[in-house]
């Protein structure tokens, strides 16, 4: 068993940061946990629905990072990154770095004093691009762009948390293992997972996650149908390309595993709201071998979203005789054909997390999507797992040992 | 004590444990469910406000101080059931031995390791089945698992406090008490009577028997000539239709496995995968997918509208399928053609599953609660793992293993913080109890007068936590350590011998008295 008195560091706040965190600490072993973002959730924090349920993701995610604020044994630092571990004289350091945010995560406590106070309304109860307030934990999220640096909500914050001068903070501290739970991210900046499908350059072109937002029950007004974001026209067609940067030597070359369930889940959802949309999915392997994913896969069929085992070789922007929209190039039989729609989506290019140097000196694990492409589900099982290999790190007279059997001896 | 301010939910909880003991406490939410939702009706918010406190006053009289519960069982020191000895099981049985928890673990045959031993190499790393298993066990014996080899768990039962499993072995039946139990209990490859003339045509083979015979020209039992020259794989026999339809997700990879094996073993033959998609997810999983291109294993999409056909008249002489791709009808001439079919569970997983009050979904897989909480179904002190679960490859399973472990093993302490009564004030919903097990957290139970119940078992059969027994001679009980304070039982039992603790009908009927009397 690891030393008690030293904390096990998870780096990651995702699905997988935060549940490995917590197996850890209902063994009663001491986590501190850290984000870099300025509140836990990671992506899921950006999913509006999960398969294959079909719930909301915001509940799940929630709890979780709730239990993660209040279990007694985690310690949390948003806005600080992680930035590698080294050999101390007495074990292992971890160095991180607290960002130089103005309005400090783990003092505040969202009294919205300094929102009412800001002359130009630059601090906002979310940051734009997530879809609640209380985001966990809850901090105002500060707009740089209208800030003029008045400095007057600095005095009217109650807990002292807001300090326009704040510097980047260094430190170490001693940890006993690690955890890295980095999770995915999509392809940035911009251009491309592949140059065949456009890049980002047109509004229409969108990656999942972006397209999750713009169908998400959050931003949809019930009656109101899907519109292309060039020009606002209604989209009557959408097609999602799947694999578009994965599978693929040039860019990953490896399976994202999620995408092949994500697209079926958009489609289906939205051609439940919306049956008149057309909706093709072209894929290289249908993939959705996990629990209850086939069913899945039949309700969005059975729905009328046409699955084409096609991989489109050139996407781009077309505004001709022949029509205005995205135009796809690809195999059909013998032939080569072109489809237009309106709105494509590019499903699949989703990069590890690299894990920080450092890692592998100490005894490290890696959980979630940076480690192997996971899903929910999946990230849960592996962060257990991480959780079960540090516990088994040494065995016998460890100090959860004892504690198993005092509770023995007592009960 | 009256408080007043945020939701319990959002920043209450500190101050609540902070007073819970002696004093009753009301809590009046007027933040959330009041100034946060009329923002934009101040005085509005303020009257509601003002019910809210009254609300809560008036019901603050009518508390009465709840009667601490004993403990309703045996609490004995945490033991852990682990059934089924696969890789699952192993991994979970050793992880649990490593944290310091009392194990026994059940297999029905009499070595361990499962389908894993059957297993000539394991992917993605190509390790030998049997050296892993060998690994696991060795794992399991060191740290004082108590194995119980060819043992059945032929019944389990929740019982006040646990649950409690007979389990038959050499030396006849015994019964014992645990306080968790993991259904490891694996499942078994469908072999493809009937389909394919399997069984009636010579070199139609299902994968294990081609496993077996890979494993043994490996050991150089047996000459790599007998093996086949001109393989193909049929992928999804059995799989994906009306009868079986999900998608198996360990076929794909061990067809694969085996082909880049036949291949390395007969470079001069040939080696075709038949299949509706291959389904290699994630890193590991596609490397083995370009490793099989690489070794020059032709992959081949089938329309599964036309059905595969396997010709010949003694022995297989070619496969006849239809291309996905060009949708023109293809013959492959092949001296062997390999089934892929799916793992199905053993009826006596579906047994234990129904005895524990375990759903299982319609193809009989134990559920849980995906996708969040994989193996952890809604039942204090049950968890589920491998291929029992859900059909897994042999790297899954170990991962799910442990997974279980690290969840058992925090509700095995958790009980063991607990002291069985009740004191805690009822701070948590459910779902935050079970992320976080400890003492503190613990819900007080349902509450049962003795005298008014009538023994009719109503509730008893409402409980979807199994918490409700009737012992012999008394009024129901309740498991303090399994109820969810649902409030099932109190709903439908017709004496009102049933209810919540510190809500009372009194007070209850006190709240609404004085929200309609404003």
């Amino acid at each position: 068993m690891p030393d008690t008195k030293q904390a096990i560091l998870v780096v990651g706040t995702g699905v997988a940061g935060m549940q490995a965190a917590l197996d850890l600490a209902n063994l009663g072993l001491s986590v501190h946990l850290v984000e870099q973002d300025s509140h836990l959730g990671g992506q899921a924090l950006r999913l509006d629905k999960v398969y294959p349920t079909d719930h909301c993701a915001f509940c799940p995610v929630w709890t979780h990072a709730f239990a993660c604020r209040e279990h007694p044994r985690i310690t949390i630092s948003t806005g600080t990154k992680f930035k590698g571990l080294r050999q101390g004289p007495e074990g292992s350091l971890a160095l991180l770095e607290k960002a130089a945010r103005r309005i400090d995560g783990d003092k505040c406590v969202f009294c919205g004093r300094c929102m009412e106070i800001c002359p130009q309304k630059a601090l906002l109860g979310h940051a734009p691009d997530l879809p609640w307030d209380p985001a966990l934990p809850p901090v105002p999220w500060l707009d740089g762009g209208r800030c003029d640096s008045c400095g007057k909500c600095e005095p009217a914050c109650p807990t002292g948390a807001i300090d326009a001068a704040r510097q980047t903070n260094t430190f170490e501290i001693a940890v006993s293992d690690c955890i890295f739970a980095g999770g995915f991210q999509e392809p940035r900046p911009a251009p491309a997972p592949a140059p065949e499908f456009g890049g980002h350059t047109h509004p229409d072109i969108l990656t999942a996650m972006a397209f999750e937002t713009l169908i998400a029950e959050w931003n949809a007004i019930p009656g109101v149908k899907l519109r292309c974001q060039s020009d606002g026209r209604p989209a009557g067609s959408l097609a999602f390309i799947q694999c578009a940067g994965a599978r693929d030597r040039r860019f990953l070359p490896h399976c994202s595993a999620v995408c092949c369930m994500h697209a079926a889940k958009q489609a289906s959802w939205l051609k439940r709201r919306q049956p008149d949309l057309d909706i093709a999915v072209f894929y290289t392997d249908l993939r959705a071998p996990g629990k209850g994913q086939e069913a899945y896969m039949k309700m969005a069929e059975e729905l009328g979203v046409r699955f084409i085992r096609r991989r489109p070789g050139l996407v781009a922007p077309v505004d001709g005789p022949s029509g205005k929209g995205i135009a796809l190039r690809h195999e059909a039989d013998a032939d080569v054909a072109t489809t237009l729609a309106d709105i494509v989506v590019l499903n699949g290019g989703l990069a590890c997390c690299p894990c920080p140097e450092g890692t592998a000196e100490v005894s490290a694990q890696a959980c979630g999507f940076c480690s192997e492409p996971a899903d929910i589900a999946n990230s849960v099982i592996q962060a257990g797992n991480a959780a079960a290999l540090i516990c088994g790190g040494q065995t016998g007279d460890g100090a959860l040992c004892a504690a198993f059997q005092e509770i023995g001896g007592r009960s | 004590m009256l408080a007043a301010g945020c939701s319990l939910s959002a920043r209450g909880f500190e101050t609540v444990k902070f007073l819970s003991g002696r004093t009753f406490v009301e809590w009046a939410d007027i933040r959330e469910s009041c100034a946060w939702i009329h923002e934009d009706d101040p005085d509005g918010a303020l009257r509601k406000a003002l019910d809210i406190l009254c609300m809560g006053l008036a019901a603050l009289e009518r508390r009465v101080l709840i009667a601490e519960q004993l403990p309703s069982g045996d609490f004995r020191a945490g033991e852990v059931l682990v059934i089924g000895g696969g890789p699952a099981g192993l991994a979970c049985a050793g992880a649990l031995g490593k944290m310091g928890v009392r194990v026994v673990l059940a297999e029905r045959r009499a070595a361990l390791g499962g389908m894993l031993t059957q297993l000539g190499l394991v992917f993605p790393h190509f390790v030998p089945g049997p050296e892993l298993a060998g690994e696991l066990i060795r794992d399991v014996e060191h740290n004082g698992v108590l194995v119980l080899p060819a043992t059945t768990v032929s019944d389990v039962q929740p019982v006040p406090g646990g649950y409690s499993a007979a389990l038959r072995g050499k030396n006849g039946e015994e019964r014992r008490f645990f306080d968790a139990v993991v259904l490891a209990a694996g499942a078994v490859p469908v072999l493809p009577r009937g389909l394919y003339r399997y069984g009636e045509l010579g070199g139609v083979l299902s994968q294990m028997e081609l496993e077996t015979s890979l494993g043994r020209v490996e050991n150089g039992q047996k000459d790599a000539l007998d093996l086949p020259r001109q393989a193909v794989f049929l992928q999804c026999v059995a799989a994906r239709d009306e009868k079986n339809p999900y998608c198996s997700a360990v076929c794909c990879p061990t067809s694969l496995k085996n082909a880049i094996r036949l291949r390395s073993l007969r470079p001069e033959g040939s080696v075709t995968v038949v299949h509706r998609n291959i389904v290699t997810p994630g890193k590991h999983l596609e490397a083995l997918y370009r490793r099989a291109t690489a070794a020059g294993v032709l992959l081949r999409g089938h329309n599964p509208a036309a059905a595969p056909e396997c010709l010949g008249t003694e022995r297989v002489e070619g496969l006849r399928f239809r291309d996905a791709l060009n949708g023109e009808d293809t013959v492959l001439p092949a001296d062997a053609v390999v089934c892929s079919t799916p793992l199905k569970p053993l009826p006596d997983t579906l047994k234990l599953a129904e005895a524990l009050g375990l759903r299982t979904d319609s193809m009989g897989f134990a559920c849980a609660r995906e996708p969040v909480q994989p193996v952890s179904p809604p039942l204090a002190g049950i968890f589920v793992c491998g291929a029992a679960r859900w059909p897994a490859i042999v790297e899954h399973c170990l991962e799910q293993g442990r997974a279980a472990a690290v969840k058992a093993a925090a509700y095995v302490r958790g009980l063991g913080n607990c002291s069985g009564n009740s004191r805690c004030l009822p701070v948590a919903p459910h779902a935050l109890w079970e992320l976080m097990p400890d003492s503190a957290w613990r819900l007080p139970a349902a509450e049962v007068c003795g005298e008014k119940c009538s023994r009719c078992g109503r509730c008893a059969a409402a409980c979807p936590y199994n918490a409700c027994f009737l012992p012999e001679g008394t009024g129901m009980r309740i498991d303090a350590r399994k109820c969810a304070r649902c409030g099932s039982c109190a709903a439908v039992c017709p004496a009102g011998a049933v209810r919540l603790s510190g809500e009372t009908v009194a007070v209850l009927r006190a709240r609404i008295k004085e929200a309609l009397s404003r």
